[in-house]
């Protein structure tokens, strides 16, 4: 027999029984839709740190302290001097309050040129950057400006009241930032940016909280990593933005492991309902393969029969749950979002001394990403639902496909 | 006359258990090619039995069938499976229709099987469908047919392929007597127009004297043959 006959036959032996056959794509179809709708997450979020990272440039070094001892110019000096560093950029933070605003800020002293190696690219909504003289004059995060209401608490221009240390101190606004969203090393959205020089007045006795090195090459990341290590010991710790980067690729890498691997628990029950209605479907069917047989169709025209409303059901399965999937991918997002903030912690609260590296985590969780559908994701769904539809019919298109023609026709 | 079957020394032994029973207890006959033939005898004897070994449907526990020059006890299942298709047509008490196909695809399933083309077999089928007067029934669902109607189609059925024996098994036991003349009037057509050979098991007295010979069953055994 004609394989297209035996499809059309196939089909309408499916469409018989409509909804059994409905539900049995379902099945298939959950577990390709939570491959894809989960698996588009992870690769999304994934993607937005890694990029958010790379836009802090992957050719950058952070150089914390790792103990009490601040970083002085002396430290400065010793990691420009080592090869293949193009530049060193310093940076003072703390922790200060702004008059006006309820939560505490991060004030970040660093030069004009050093800007470019924190922020990564340089987006202002208003003003200039300041020029490295000892004035107060500062450059303010978007969520300073304009606060969560949506009201305008700075404009350029306007002074601004810090409180740092025990001293208060006006300053003058000269430059708003962009929306930088949340970034997993700084928050520039609720940082103060203030020329170092100025700084140094302002906290004569601090060192310097935080150390960015600028490599050459990115090639050469690891080996100035290597050696800052050796140069510093245990009073720094020293991380690469690639490093980082690498870190959280294998972390995700894992989390979508995981999460197939969860996710296949899902595809044997499919498997093990497939099976089920494949099985009835044959044991409802057995007088009319008898018919069939009699009627000279063979044994392995039946046995494709049979597989081939397999293969219909995992191909269904996989198009409602790419649909499904897709759907769900772009959906979550936004229901995440229409939850709301996190519950954003106290800025102040993870520093315990007023120092603050502004490496902390992020206060504000809910950061933007945009789910990411990645091929590979796909194929194996796409795939494992088919081969789990095949293997599930593989045994009830065997038995039918080695009735005794009489036995069967006899069936009551 | 030529002849197209030959039954040899033919027994069949149904065992249930440890209990053994011989349906067909040494069946010798011989049937030419263009007969029209009737097995009577009573309920048990061993009609239907003979009757799907003939047809491929059954295999004999000892003995030879010879149909058409070939002993169909030694082909494989696939080789079964092209005769019941090419050579044969059944037809069963209880039609045996495919629930949901419609009458006219009912009637090309077994062309389909024999892998003619699409357009050549639903033409066949419409004409067959013509001549047992179901024209106007070709897309009903056998579900929507009366008995005697399912019954003309699986005649039909078992016509598309041009077979050279018709198998039927009390054709007429679950039709009324008068759609019964029709369907024996259907295979005599096809003997005397194509030269069809026909088995009929019957449990009407009356329809073996439509018929070219009779042969009589008992106890898995022929006792009488009347011409
Ligand atoms: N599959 C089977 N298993 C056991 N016994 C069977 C089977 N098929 C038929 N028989 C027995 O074989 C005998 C002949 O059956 P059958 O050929 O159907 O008789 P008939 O058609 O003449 O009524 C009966 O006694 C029946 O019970
Ligand atoms: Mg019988």
């Amino acid at each position: 027999m004609n394989i297209l006959d035996i499809l059309t036959l196939s089909w309408r032996q499916l469409k018989q029984r409509k909804s059994r056959s409905i539900l049995t794509i379902l099945a298939i179809a959950v577990g390709v839709t939570s491959i894809i709708a989960l698996s588009s997450q992870v690769e999304g979020v994934q993607h937005e740190i890694v990029q958010s990272l790379e836009t802090l440039g992957p050719e950058n070094i952070m150089v914390t302290v790792g103990g009490r001892t601040l970083f002085a110019d002396a430290d400065v000096v010793r990691l420009a001097s080592l090869e293949d560093v193009a530049a060193v950029t310093p940076v003072i933070n703390t922790n200060v309050e702004v008059f006006g605003l309820d939560e505490p800020v991060t004030l970040m002293g660093v030069s004009s040129l050093g800007i470019e190696n924190v922020l990564g690219e340089i987006k202002l909504s208003a003003g200039a950057l300041y020029t490295d003289v000892p004035a107060p004059q500062v450059v303010i995060g978007s969520k300073i400006a304009v606060d969560d209401l949506g009201e305008t608490q700075f404009v350029v221009g306007q002074p601004i009241v810090i409180q740092a240390s025990s001293t208060i101190n006006t300053m003058a606004v000269i430059g708003i930032l962009d929306d930088y969203g949340a970034s997993l090393i700084f928050q520039p959205d609720n940082t103060i940016l203030i020329p170092l020089t100025y700084m140094k007045t302002l906290m004569p006795r601090s060192g310097y909280t935080l150390i960015i090195v600028t490599a050459e090459n990115p090639e050469n990341i690891d080996q100035i990593t290597e050696q800052i290590g050796y140069v510093f010991g245990d009073r720094a710790s020293v991380t690469s933005i690639k490093q980082i980067s690498n870190t959280v690729v294998t972390i995700t890498s894992q989390i979508n492991i995981l999460l197939v691997g969860v996710v296949s628990i899902s595809f044997i029950a499919a498997g093990l309902g497939t099976f089920n209605i494949m099985m009835i479907s044959v044991l409802e069917r057995i007088r009319e393969i008898g018919i069939l047989k009699a009627i000279g169709m063979k044994d392995k025209s039946v046995l494709t029969l049979y597989m081939s409303q397999g293969f219909f059901i995992g191909i269904f399965g996989s198009i409602m749950g790419l649909g499904l999937g897709i759907a769900a991918a772009f959906a979550i997002p936004l229901l995440l979002g229409e939850m709301g903030d996190f519950g954003p912690p106290d800025p102040g609260s993870n520093m315990p001394s007023s120092q603050s590296s502004g490496m902390g985590p992020p206060g504000d969780m809910s950061f933007a990403y945009t789910p990411i559908i990645s091929l590979q994701y796909v194929v194996i769904a796409v795939v494992a639902s088919i081969i789990i539809a095949l293997l599930s019919s593989a045994y009830p298109s065997w038995k039918a496909a080695r009735m005794k023609p009489l036995d069967a026709l006899r069936y009551e | 006359m030529e002849q197209l079957i030959v039954v040899e020394d033919l027994w069949k032994t149904y065992r249930v258990g440890d209990i053994e029973f011989p349906a067909l207890r040494g069946v010798e006959t011989r049937v030419n090619k263009g007969e029209f033939v009737a097995i009577v005898g009573p309920s048990g004897s061993g009609k239907s039995t003979l009757l799907h070994i003939v047809g491929g449907l059954d295999s004999p526990t000892r003995g030879r069938v010879i149909v058409n020059d070939v002993d169909i006890s030694k082909l494989n299942s696939d080789k079964l499976a092209e005769y019941r298709n090419r050579d044969i047509g059944f037809i069963f008490q209880f039609f045996n229709l495919i629930p949901y196909l419609s009458a006219v695809e009912n009637v090309e399933l077994s062309s389909a099987i024999a892998n003619v083309n699409r357009k050549t077999r639903r033409a066949k089928a419409i004409k067959l469908l013509e001549v047992f007067n179901l024209t106007d029934k070709t897309s009903k669902k056998p579900t929507e047919l009366s008995g005697g109607e399912q019954q003309r189609v699986a005649i039909a059925r078992a016509l598309i392929n041009d077979p050279i024996l018709i198998l039927a098994d009390e054709p007429t036991g679950n039709i009324d007597s008068e759609t019964g003349y029709g369907v024996i009037e259907a295979f005599r057509k096809s003997v005397e127009n194509f030269g069809t050979t026909v088995l009929m098991v019957t449990h009407d007295i009356e329809l073996p004297k439509f018929c070219d010979r009779t042969i009589m069953l008992k106890d898995g055994k022929v006792i009488e043959e009347v011409a």
